[in-house]
């Protein structure tokens, strides 16, 4: 009987007291928790709306929005249990007493389950809260980024709901059974003790410190001197995973070897200004150097994902145009030539009805042949053997001249070329054994641009004398006849819905002539890349929110278990003739390293990953190094102040907990 | 001329907004000699924490003044108090109060490195002081790997090193069993022997009857005092405790 009034007053009623005493530490994680509900639940929201689907461009948002749930439930779930180990660490004292003055074990199991059901509703209920209301705000950001029609019907499917308590009840489920586990595995006298447990001296220094210099320079090393093929982003994630275990051991290893080798030398150590500092940052490493890694990594993390989905986001417009020099571009299947009157009598009615007018109009044939590269010279291609496929475009000089607006002129032998990516850079040129004379390579083409950083780039732009040399070449590469295509280009003047009718309109009545084979439009392209990029970017600005609460989040609880600890020390030092003023700027001194170094480190390594983030990028038509750079100075900013401010507020319940006992 | 002149000592707490106050001392005086080891005794209240706060310069009296080798606490000036305590007075307090962060040896050469000694000069003060108190083997420990007797003789070496000119302990075998007990008051008998002045203050007759003299403190005054003489340590255990039932008789007439 006694037990039942137990059960149903008694163990609540400490449970909820348990989370208000401990509200120093249980208010910022249910916050933290609450803001990775609500991105949760937002992600999970949009991906299940119904008007996604009818969205013109929409289709890759969803795709990224599921990604993202993914990488989020990914993210969190380690991180969520390694700060709920960090709670019930610090609530064993609290718990030890409970036992101590009788309660059994399974009621405190009844109170932390109560516990974590009122953390669990909390989280949850203000999350989703949070996420409804914003979730028009959020969802007009998304359409705003990703350039999609504006649209203010936004509902909430239910299944969002549901997955959001599921997930999150199961992270809870799991923490839950971590702590009950923990508390059943030890008695009343351990649990008193454990939270002042002193640190052991961690093993292995030595080996450890060369393993994460090894780790960390190879991973420089790799970003460094990558190289632009398939294997980019798989060689990208190798040297992420080893500056993550390079940082992992230099943090706890590396830097503890580092203060070791300063405390050997005495002379250096056993000075007033370096004593207190050397050996309490020893410590204070000792203690929080894998605290220190997290800030570290996800400091790092949220700044190159800023990074890439800012400059893809700026970038894009440059990317569509350096894809498309021309608004439209329309190819035939013709053998020589072709009869442009029926395609040229449906542009001049269309643009005429939409309102639209056609401008820079050329056309052009050109033979395209696939060729094999041999040290200096091509060769014809072959499936099976060939390595180094390079692609040739060849084009009279006729036609050159029309399209350029140019009147050069070429003998038999010789030719001009145009590389769509690094210069030629030669001379001459062996094509399928025949020698030509480059008289000139050419700058600018009007239909295509010239990206130099794009290492990728093997395709060529060969203008030659007239369309006999060119047959030739094309007989001797093994091509025939069909290889010739014939292209039409232009660029548009008028509004942008008239542009997009005119173009549909146009692509109807194109694919109506026989003679049709493909056609490609910058307004379609631009569309696609805004969606993708802006979907990107919109992922990477929450990511740098959850990123960046993560950091936050352990920074605050960092500086409270520090401050617990430098109250005593405080104290002490006081009593042993520092003054009050010596004490206290030689501990802040040291906290403000501790919480500086991560940071710096972060911003080390996103340096560093910036050569291999720009080669990246060139795979995704960014192609502007400077704006990669400018745009991570940017965020290296910006994200340095916001780590300033939060280290300041952070470090007012250090300043609290320290400062009350500091006087005597 | 003594050592240590306490003189006419008064202190009043008040609470901050002048409500309450508490008498902790009414007036004490007395004086000790150099090399004299001295052991303060008294009830929980009569204030014996309070008169070694302010012999520690930790806080100041209300009145009466306080001379040490006739120069007076009053006239130092608040920041010159730091370097006072660290150069001219040692410390042993109960909870021992070393710093985890620091190894035995460290924190023994603490107050030495803040007076900007040399490495050398530290080594060699060390060297006697660590086999006298026997913590030769254990300096390169950190605090939390050692005994609390263990700890309590390094607070006691780290007090010494300075070679102060009074020795100030705050139930300094409060913390420990009693074996460590008697261990330490063993030593604390052997440096007296040297020459070392020693103020304690304490509970435990045990330690007690290893000092020279005794006060005995009650309601914030000086209620009787014992002189070793040519007494043992048995004889002196006898005589304190003798001292301490007409102490606390006292108290429960009063009541």
């Amino acid at each position: 009987m006694a037990d039942t009034t137990v059960k149903t007053t008694l163990l609540p009623k400490l449970a909820v007291n348990g989370i208000r005493k401990n509200g120093s530490v249980y208010v910022p994680y249910l916050l933290a928790n609450s803001i990775a509900v609500a991105v949760f639940f937002i992600f999970s929201a949009i991906s299940q709306n119904k008007l996604m689907e009818t969205l013109p461009y929409a289709n890759y948002i969803v795709v990224l929005m599921y990604i993202g749930q993914f990488l989020l439930c990914v993210i969190l779930a380690p991180f969520l249990s390694s700060i709920n180990s960090f709670l019930i660490k610090r609530r064993k004292t609290e718990l030890g007493l409970y036992s101590i003055l009788g309660l059994e074990k399974k009621h405190i199991g009844i109170i932390m389950t109560v516990e974590t059901l009122i953390t669990y509703l909390i989280s949850v209920s203000f999350g989703i809260i949070i996420a409804v209301v914003f979730s028009k705000l959020v969802f007009l950001l998304l359409l705003n980024l990703t350039g999609l029609p504006v649209q203010t019907r936004f509902s909430v499917s239910p299944l969002s709901f549901i997955v959001t308590l599921i997930y999150f009840g199961i992270i809870s489920l799991f923490n839950l059974c971590v702590n009950l586990f923990q508390v059943s595995m030890t008695n009343p006298a351990e649990l008193f003790k454990s939270s002042k447990k002193g640190e052991k001296q961690p093993k292995h220094i030595a080996l450890r410190t060369v393993v994460g210099i090894i780790c960390l320079g190879g991973g420089y090393l790799i970003a460094l001197n990558a190289k632009l093929d398939g294997t980019i982003f798989l060689v990208f994630l190798f040297a992420v995973w080893l500056v993550v275990m390079g940082t992992h051991f230099l943090f706890t290893s590396g830097s503890i070897a580092f203060l070791k080798s300063c405390m050997k030398n005495k002379k250096f150590y056993y000075r007033k200004e370096n004593f207190i500092t050397v050996s309490g940052m020893l410590y204070r490493l000792k203690k929080s150097a894998s605290s220190l890694v997290n800030i570290c990594i996800f400091g790092t993390m949220a700044i190159i994902t800023l990074i890439c989905t800012i400059s893809l986001f700026i970038g894009q417009k440059d990317a569509a145009t350096s894809q498309y020099p021309m608004d439209a571009e329309y190819y035939f299947n013709a053998d020589g030539s072709y009869d442009t009157t029926v395609f040229d009598k449906y542009l001049a009615e269309l643009s005429a009805e939409n309102s639209v007018e056609v401008k820079d109009r050329i056309d052009f044939s050109y033979t395209k042949i696939a060729a094999d590269k041999n040290r200096t010279d091509f060769l014809k291609y072959d499936e099976a053997t060939s390595k180094n496929k390079y692609t040739f475009r060849l084009i009279t000089l006729d036609d050159y001249n029309l399209t350029q607006n140019e009147h050069k002129e070429l003998a038999e032998n010789e030719v001009m070329i145009f590389s769509i990516a690094a210069d030629y850079g030669k001379d001459s040129i062996n094509l399928a054994g025949t020698d030509y004379i480059i008289k000139e390579e050419l700058q600018k083409l009007n239909f295509v641009s010239k990206e130099i950083n794009d290492l990728f780039g093997s395709e060529y732009y060969i203008i030659m004398k007239n369309s006999d040399v060119i047959s030739k070449t094309t007989e001797a590469f093994g091509h025939d006849q069909s290889s010739i295509n014939y292209t039409i280009r232009f660029n548009m003047q008028g509004s942008e819905a008239d542009k997009t009718k005119f173009i549909d309109e146009l692509n109807v009545k194109f694919y109506s002539i026989p003679e049709s084979n493909l056609s490609n439009n910058k307004i379609a392209f631009e569309k696609d890349m805004h969606s993708m990029y802006g979907g990107l970017l919109f992922l990477g600005i929450f990511f740098g929110i959850i990123f960046t609460v993560c950091m936050v989040l352990i920074m605050y609880y960092k500086q409270i278990s520090e401050g617990l600890e430098d109250k005593v020390n405080f104290d002490i030092m006081q009593k042993v003739g520092m003054s009050d003023r010596e004490v206290r700027t030689t501990i802040w001194r040291q906290v403000k390293m501790i919480f500086f170094i991560p940071i710096a480190v972060a911003i080390l390594h996103t340096a560093i990953a910036l050569k291999i983030i720009a080669s990246m990028m060139t795979l995704l038509r960014i192609y502007n190094s400077t704006l990669v750079l400018l745009c991570a100075g940017a965020v290296i900013l910006v994200f340095g102040v916001f780590y300033g401010i939060s280290y300041i507020v952070t470090a007012r319940a250090y300043y609290k907990i320290t400062v009350n006992k500091s006087m005597l | 001329m003594a050592l240590l002149e306490v003189q006419n000592l008064k202190k009043i707490y008040s609470t901050r907004f002048g409500g309450n106050k508490v008498q902790a001392l009414e007036d004490i005086s007395f004086s000790v000699e150099n090399g004299e080891y001295v052991a303060i005794m008294g009830e929980s209240g009569s204030g014996k924490t309070t008169l070694l706060n302010l012999l520690a310069s930790l806080d100041k009296p209300t009145s009466g003044d306080i001379l040490l080798d006739g120069m007076s606490f009053s006239k130092i000036k608040h920041k010159d108090l730091c370097a006072f305590r660290r150069d001219k007075l040692g410390f042993v307090f109960q909870d021992f109060n070393l710093l985890d962060t620091l190894t035995l040896k460290d924190n023994i050469f603490l107050p030495l490195v803040l007076q900007g000694k040399s490495y050398k000069e530290m080594e060699k003060r060390l060297e006697p002081i660590a086999k006298r108190l026997a913590i030769s083997e254990l300096l390169n420990k950190y605090p939390y790997e050692v005994s609390g007797g263990q700890k309590q003789r390094t607070a006691a070496a780290r007090a010494l090193i300075t070679m102060p000119k009074i020795l100030l302990a705050d139930e300094p075998t409060g913390a420990l069993d009693s074996k460590a007990a008697a261990h330490l008051m063993k030593i604390f008998g052997e440096i007296s022997a040297d020459g070392q002045t020693i103020l304690m203050v304490t509970h435990s007759i045990q330690a007690a009857s290893c000092a020279n003299r005794i006060l005995f403190i009650k309601d914030g005054r000086l209620f009787n005092q014992i002189y070793r003489g040519d007494a043992n340590n048995e004889e002196m255990f006898k005589r304190i405790s003798d001292s301490l039932t007409v102490l606390q008789t006292g108290v429960k007439e009063n009541g």
